[in-house]
C-alpha cells in the first residue's frame, strides 16, 4: 500500500484512506437516500442512529452476492472438473462476464427453484429500482418543485409532476444503462457517480450537522463548486488505457494519468469533497446567519439535547451494536486478506 | 394491527412457494448437469422456505396473543 505501483488497483493509501475510506464510504453510508428515509420515519431517536449499524450486517454480506458468484464462474471455466459449466466468449475471444448470475442459474437449477431464482433476481432489481425511482421523484417534486419553483401548486399539480418525474427518471436511467457499457465494471461507474454527487455532499452533510454557523448560501455554492471540481478534475485526467471520453480527459488537456479508473475516482471524491467543504466554510462567513438556535435545534448536533440510552438494554445500544459491526467487518477482512 | 404485521404476508409467501417447490422436487428435473446432481435443490430449499414461513406466521401469531393478553398500548421500546 506504501506506493501506487504495488497494489494491482495503482493506488495509494492517502487515496484509499481519504477517498474510499473516509469520503466515498462515509458518503455513501450517511447520505444514501433510503437509508436516511428509514431513519427519518424511525420510531425514536436510537432506532434512527441504529438504522444504518443494523444495515451494516447485510450489506456486508454484499460481496457473497456480487463478487463471490464471478469468482466461482472464473474458477469453473479455467479448471473444470467435474463440471460443465463455462462462461460464454465476447466476439473478441475474452470472457464475457455480463450474466454470471442467470448463466449459473439456468445451468445449475433444475425447473422449480430455477423460476424462485430469476423470480428474486427480478425482485431485486425492481425492488431496488423502485426505491430509487421514489426517491427521485419525491426530492424533486418536493424539496424542489414545491419548495422552491411553485410554493403554491395544487395537490393535482404535484401529482401530475410526480408523474413526469417518474417518467424522466427512468428515462435517465435508461440512458445511464448506455452509458454503463463503457465501463467494464459496474463499481468503476458507481464510484464515479458518487465521487460526483456523494462527495460533495458528504461535506454539506457534515458541515450543515456539526457547525451552526454554515449558512444555506455556503451550503447552495460550495455543492455547486464542489461538482464542478470534480466535473475539472474529471475532465482533466484519464485512466490507463481509456479509450472514450466518458472516462475523462474531454477538457483537451490530460494533466494526470492514473493507473486505474478506481485511482481516478478516488481523487476526483477526494477533490469534490475537498473544493466543497472549503468553499461552503468560506461563503457561510461572509453571509449572514438567518436561522436562529433555537430554530437549529434537533437539525444540528451541538445544539440537539443527548437522548438518554439508560432504559435501553445494552445489547440495542448504538454503540454496542458499531462496535459489533467493526468486529465483523474487521473478521471478514483477516478471513479475505 | 396485525394485518400490518409483515411476518404475516411474508410467512404466507414463503409457504405457499416452498410448498410448490416441494412439489416440484417430487419429480427430479434435469439440468446441464444431469437430473439432480448430488442433491435435489428443490426438495431441500423447499423445505427450507416452509420452515421460514411457519416461523414467521408462529412469531407473528405469538405477538398477537402477548398483546391480547398483556397490556395493549406496551410497545417494545419507548423513548
Amino acid at each position: 500500500m506504501g506506493s501506487a505501483t504495488s497494489n494491482p488497483m495503482g493506488v495509494e493509501w492517502l487515496a484509499m484512506l481519504m477517498g474510499l475510506g473516509f469520503v466515498l464510504s462515509f458518503g455513501y453510508w450517511c447520505t444514501d437516500f433510503l437509508v436516511m428515509q428509514r431513519a427519518m420515519a424511525a420510531e425514536s431517536m436510537m432506532a434512527a442512529r441504529r438504522t444504518p449499524l443494523v444495515a451494516a450486517v447485510p450489506k456486508m454480506l454484499f460481496p457473497f452476492l456480487v463478487i463471490l458468484p464471478g469468482m466461482i464462474a472464473i474458477a469453473l471455466t479455467q479448471h473444470h472438473g467435474a463440471s460443465t459449466f463455462s462462461l460464454p466468449a465476447k466476439p473478441d475471444g475474452s470472457l464475457n462476464y455480463d450474466l454470471v448470475i442467470p448463466l449459473m442459474l439456468r445451468h445449475y437449477f433444475p425447473s422449480g427453484i430455477l423460476g424462485l431464482g430469476l423470480t428474486a433476481l427480478m425482485a431485486s432489481f425492481m425492488s431496488g429500482m423502485a426505491g430509487n425511482v421514489t426517491a427521485f421523484n419525491t426530492v424533486w417534486t418536493y424539496d424542489i418543485y414545491q419548495a422552491y419553483l411553485r410554493p403554491k401548486a395544487s395537490d393535482a399539480a404535484l401529482l401530475w409532476m410526480g408523474r413526469a418525474a417518474t417518467v424522466v427518471g427512468i428515462t435517465i436511467s435508461v440512458g445511464a444503462a448506455y452509458f454503463a457499457a463503457h465501463f467494464n465494471n459496474i463499481m468503476d461507474l458507481l464510484q464515479l457517480v458518487f465521487a460526483f454527487v456523494n462527495a460533495p455532499l458528504f461535506a454539506t452533510f457534515l458541515l450543515g450537522m456539526f457547525w451552526r454557523r454554515a449558512t444555506g448560501h455556503g451550503a447552495f455554492w460550495g455543492l455547486i463548486s464542489g461538482i464542478l471540481a470534480a466535473a475539472v478534475h474529471h475532465g482533466l485526467t484519464q485512466p490507463h488505457g481509456a479509450t472514450t471520453l466518458v472516462k475523462g480527459g474531454w477538457l483537451g488537456h490530460v494533466w494526470r494519468t492514473y493507473p486505474s479508473e478506481m485511482a481516478q475516482n478516488f481523487w476526483t471524491a477526494i477533490f469534490a469533497w475537498a473544493v466543497c467543504f472549503l468553499v461552503t466554510i468560506l461563503i457561510s462567513l461572509v453571509t449572514r446567519q438567518q436561522k436562529s438556535d433555537t430554530e437549529l435545534t434537533g437539525l444540528v448536533s451541538s445544539l440537539t439535547p443527548r437522548a438518554s440510552e439508560e432504559h435501553v438494554v445494552w445489547y440495542q445500544r448504538p454503540a454496542t451494536m458499531g462496535v459489533l459491526v467493526l468486529v465483523l467487518a474487521l473478521i471478514l477482512n483477516v478471513i479475505f486478506w | 394491527m396485525s394485518f400490518f404485521d409483515l411476518r404475516r404476508p411474508l410467512g404466507w409467501l414463503f409457504l405457499i412457494l416452498g410448498i410448490l417447490l416441494e412439489i416440484a422436487g417430487l419429480h427430479p428435473a434435469p439440468t446441464s448437469e444431469g437430473i439432480s446432481p448430488g442433491v435435489n435443490i428443490n426438495l431441500l430449499w423447499g423445505a427450507v422456505m416452509v420452515a421460514f414461513g411457519l416461523i414467521c406466521l408462529w412469531l407473528a401469531h405469538r405477538q398477537k396473543r402477548k398483546h391480547r393478553h398483556a397490556n395493549p398500548t406496551a410497545s417494545r421500546e419507548n423513548l
